[in-house]
C-alpha cells in the first residue's frame, strides 16, 4: 500500500470517526465535561449507550440481513441483572428462597449480565434461527422480548414491577465515588463503549464477518460453497446480544434506576430506527443514528410536545428517499459529488437496493429442502 | 470401476408431476460426464438432487461408497461436491474479489474465525488471485459482481465452483448466453481443470458436448434413455429419434 492510500485508509477508518464522535458528543450537546455536573453531558451518555446497543443490534440487521424486533430483551436483561446484583434481592420461587445481598463489583455485574443475556440468546437462537427468517423471524423475536418484558413488569417481588428499582449506586473505583459526576461517568461509559465497539469492528472484519455478508447477500450460494448458514446465523445472533447487554449494564449505572421500559417494544423499535437513520450497512451508521435520534428528541421535544411524531416523519422521509441512511448519503457524495448524489436520492434504481427491500425473502429460497430436514 | 455418484431409483415429484423418475445410475469417477436431453427432461432437477438443493421423493444417493441421501447441501459441498446454477447464482452486491475469496475461504480451516483479520488468513489472497486469473476476471476484481456482463458473471460462477479445488464439479449449462469467444475460453478452462476431477456437465451446445465429453447420458421425461461415449450416442437410434435427430 502506498503511503498516500495508507493515510487515506487511516483517515476514513470507522474507528477513528467513532472515537472522534465520542470525543465531541458532550461538547456538541452543549456541556463542558470538565465542569463537573451538567445537563447536556447526560444526553451524550444516552447517545453512546444507545449507540452501542444499536451497533450490536445492527450486527444482525445490517450485516446478516435479519431484523430482530426484540433486541431490547438483551438490553433489559443486562440492565436488570446489574440492578439486582447491585441492590440484592430475596424472593420465593417454587418454595425455594433465592437471595443475594447488595454488592458493588461492577466487573462481576458485567459478567453476570453477559452470562444471562448470552444464555438466553443462545437458547432463543437454537429455537428460532433454524425455523424462521424474514418477517417470521422479526415476529418471533418480538414475542420472546414480550416474555422478558412481562417478567420485569409483573414480578413485583423481584423486579419492583412497574416502578422498577431506584437508588442503584454507581460503581466505586478503589472506594472512590468518582463516577457520581455526570462528566466522569460519561468518560467511563465512553471508554467502555469504545473498547466494546472495537471488538465489534474486529468481528465484522474477521473471516466470520465476511461470511455473514455472504449470508446476507445470498444464503443459498453460501450453503453451496459449504457454509453451515444456520450455525453462522446462530452465532451472529448470540454475539449481537452481547452488545445490548453491555449497554444495559451501563444504562443501570447511568440512570441509577431501572424500570420495564428498558425492555419495551419501543426500545426494540428505536434501535431499528437508529440503524436506518445512520445507515445499517456501515459500522458508524448505528452510532451516528443513535446520536441523531437523541439530538432530535431533545431538540424537537423542547419545541413541541409532538416530538415523537416529528421523529416519525424524519424516519419515513429517510426510508423513502435515503434508505441507506446518513452514511449512505456521505458515501454517495464522496463517490458521485453532491449534485449527482442528490439526483440519486430521487432515482428509482438507487432506491431499490435497500435494506427494507432486501428483507423480503428471495423467491428462489429452497424452502422445502432446507427446512424439512 | 469406482463410481463417484450412484443413484438408486432416484425420484422427484412436484405435486404429482414426476420430474425425475426412478433413475438408477452409476457415474464413474473421472472425466467429463455430460447429461443432455430436451427442455424439461429433468437434468437440473437431477443436479438438485445430487447437490442437496432438493430432497428426493424416493430413492437413494451415494457419493464414493458413502450414502449422502440425508446430507444437507452444505455438507455435500464440504465433501467436495461443487456446483454452478443454470440461472447465475453469485453474491451480486459483493465485489468479484470478495465472491471468489468467500469460495476459497469456505474450505479453509479459519473460515469461521472471529478474531484474525481477513488478510492474516494464510494464503487466502494468493489463492483468490490465482482463481481470478484462471477465469480471466483478475482485472475486474474490484467491480461489484452485479455490474459484470452476463458472460463475466457466468465465468465468476465457474470461479466460485473451482475455487475450493473440488474433486467433483456439477456445471449446469455453463455456456448458456456466452458469446462464441467466451464459450471458447470457458471450454478451454473446463478442459484445463478436468484432469484429476469428475465434471458433471449439463449442456445444450451439442458440438461442445461431442468434443469434450468422456461419456454422455441422455435424459428424457425424467428417465435415462441411454448412456455411452459420444460415438455410441451419435449412433444410438433411440437417441436420434428422441433428440439428436433434429440437431444432427
Ligand atoms: N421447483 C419446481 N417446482 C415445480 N416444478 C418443477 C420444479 N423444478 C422443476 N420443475 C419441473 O420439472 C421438470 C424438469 O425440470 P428441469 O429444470 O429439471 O428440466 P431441465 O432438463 O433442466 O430443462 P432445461 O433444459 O430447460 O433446463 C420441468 O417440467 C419443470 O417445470
Ligand atoms: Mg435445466
Amino acid at each position: 500500500m502506498s503511503r498516500q492510500s495508507r493515510a487515506a485508509a487511516l483517515f476514513t477508518h470507522p474507528l477513528l470517526w467513532t472515537a472522534l464522535l465520542i470525543a465531541v458528543l458532550p461538547f456538541v450537546a452543549g456541556a463542558n465535561p470538565f465542569a463537573g455536573q451538567g445537563g447536556f453531558v447526560d444526553i451524550a451518555t444516552t447517545m453512546i449507550i444507545f449507540g452501542l446497543f444499536a451497533s450490536g443490534f445492527n450486527l444482525l440487521f445490517g450485516h446478516v440481513g435479519e431484523l430482530s424486533f426484540g433486541h431490547a430483551m438483551f438490553f433489559t436483561l443486562g440492565a436488570y441483572v446489574t440492578a439486582l446484583y447491585t441492590k440484592g434481592f430475596n424472593v420465593q420461587v417454587l418454595g425455594l428462597t433465592l437471595q443475594h445481598g447488595a454488592a458493588g463489583n461492577m466487573v462481576i455485574a458485567l459478567v453476570l449480565s453477559l452470562i444471562f443475556a448470552l444464555l438466553w440468546a443462545w437458547l432463543l437462537a437454537r429455537i428460532i434461527v433454524p425455523r424462521s427468517s424474514g418477517i417470521y423471524f422479526s415476529m418471533i423475536t418480538l414475542a420472546f422480548a414480550q416474555v422478558i418484558f412481562f417478567i420485569t413488569y409483573r414480578w413485583n417481588e423481584l423486579t419492583g414491577g412497574e416502578d422498577g428499582m431506584q437508588s442503584i449506586a454507581r460503581p466505586q473505583i478503589f472506594g472512590i465515588e468518582w463516577m457520581n459526576s455526570s462528566a466522569h461517568f460519561y468518560w467511563f461509559a465512553a471508554a467502555v463503549v469504545f473498547v466494546t465497539l472495537c471488538v465489534l469492528y474486529w468481528i465484522i472484519n474477521s473471516p466470520f464477518g465476511s461470511v455473514l455478508h455472504a449470508i446476507r447477500e445470498n444464503k443459498q450460494r453460501a450453503r453451496f460453497l459449504g457454509y453451515d448458514v444456520d450455525k453462522f446465523r446462530v452465532n451472529a445472533f448470540v454475539l449481537s446480544a452481547a452488545f445490548p447487554a453491555v449497554a444495559g449494564w451501563l444504562w443501570t449505572y447511568f440512570q441509577q434506576a431501572i424500570n420495564p421500559d428498558a425492555g419495551s417494544i419501543e426500545y426494540s423499535g428505536n434501535v431499528v430506527m437508529m440503524s436506518l437513520l445512520g445507515g445499517s450497512q456501515t459500522f458508524l451508521g448505528p452510532i451516528l443514528g443513535a446520536a441523531l435520534y437523541h439530538e432530535l428528541q431533545n431538540g424537537v421535544s423542547q419545541a413541541t410536545k409532538y416530538w415523537e411524531a416529528w421523529i416519525g416523519v424524519v424516519f419515513v422521509v429517510f426510508v423513502l428517499i435515503g434508505p441507506r441512511g446518513i452514511m449512505g448519503l456521505i458515501d454517495d457524495v464522496r463517490h458521485y459529488g453532491i449534485a449527482n448524489a442528490v439526483r440519486r436520492l430521487f432515482s428509482r434504481r438507487a432506491r431499490v437496493q435497500t435494506d427494507l427491500v432486501e428483507e423480503l425473502p428471495p423467491l428462489d429460497e429452497p424452502v422445502a429442502s432446507e427446512v424439512s430436514r | 470401476m469406482a463410481y463417484i455418484f450412484k443413484t438408486e431409483k432416484l425420484t422427484r415429484r412436484f405435486s404429482g408431476f414426476t420430474a425425475v423418475n426412478a433413475v438408477s445410475l452409476e457415474i464413474p469417477e473421472g472425466g467429463v460426464r455430460t447429461i443432455i436431453g430436451p427442455n424439461g427432461a429433468g437434468k437440473t432437477t437431477f443436479f438438485n438432487l445430487l447437490s442437496g438443493l432438493l430432497p428426493p421423493s424416493e430413492g437413494r444417493i451415494w457419493f464414493r461408497e458413502r450414502e449422502i441421501t440425508a446430507l444437507l447441501a452444505y455438507q455435500r459441498a464440504r465433501l467436495g461436491i461443487a456446483r454452478s446454477f443454470q440461472i447465475t447464482n453469485i453474491f451480486g452486491r459483493l465485489t468479484v474479489y470478495e465472491n471468489v475469496r468467500l469460495a476459497v475461504q469456505a474450505v479453509h480451516d479459519g473460515r469461521a474465525n472471529f478474531f484474525l483479520p481477513e488478510r492474516r488468513l494464510g494464503n487466502l489472497a494468493d489463492k483468490t488471485d490465482r482463481v481470478l486469473r484462471d477465469v480471466g476476471l483478475y482485472e475486474a476484481r474490484e467491480a461489484r459482481a452485479e455490474n459484470l456482463s452476463h458472460g463475466d458473471q457466468r465465468r465468476l460462477e465457474i470461479g466460485l465452483v473451482i475455487a475450493s479445488d473440488p474433486p467433483v464439479l456439477l456445471l449446469d449449462e455453463p455456456l448458456a448466453g456466452m458469446s462464441p469467444a467466451e464459450t471458447h475460453e470457458t471450454v478451454d478452462l473446463i478442459q484445463r481443470i478436468a484432469p484429476g476431477r469428475t465434471i458433471l456437465l449439463v449442456e445444450h451446445d451439442i458440438d461442445v458436448v461431442m468434443a469434450i465429453s468422456t461419456t454422455i447420458t441422455v435424459f428424457q421425461t425424467g428417465q435415462v434413455l441411454a448412456t455411452g461415449t459420444p460415438q455410441e450416442i451419435r449412433a444410438n437410434e433411440a437417441v436420434q429419434r428422441a433428440y439428436l435427430g433434429e440437431l444432427a
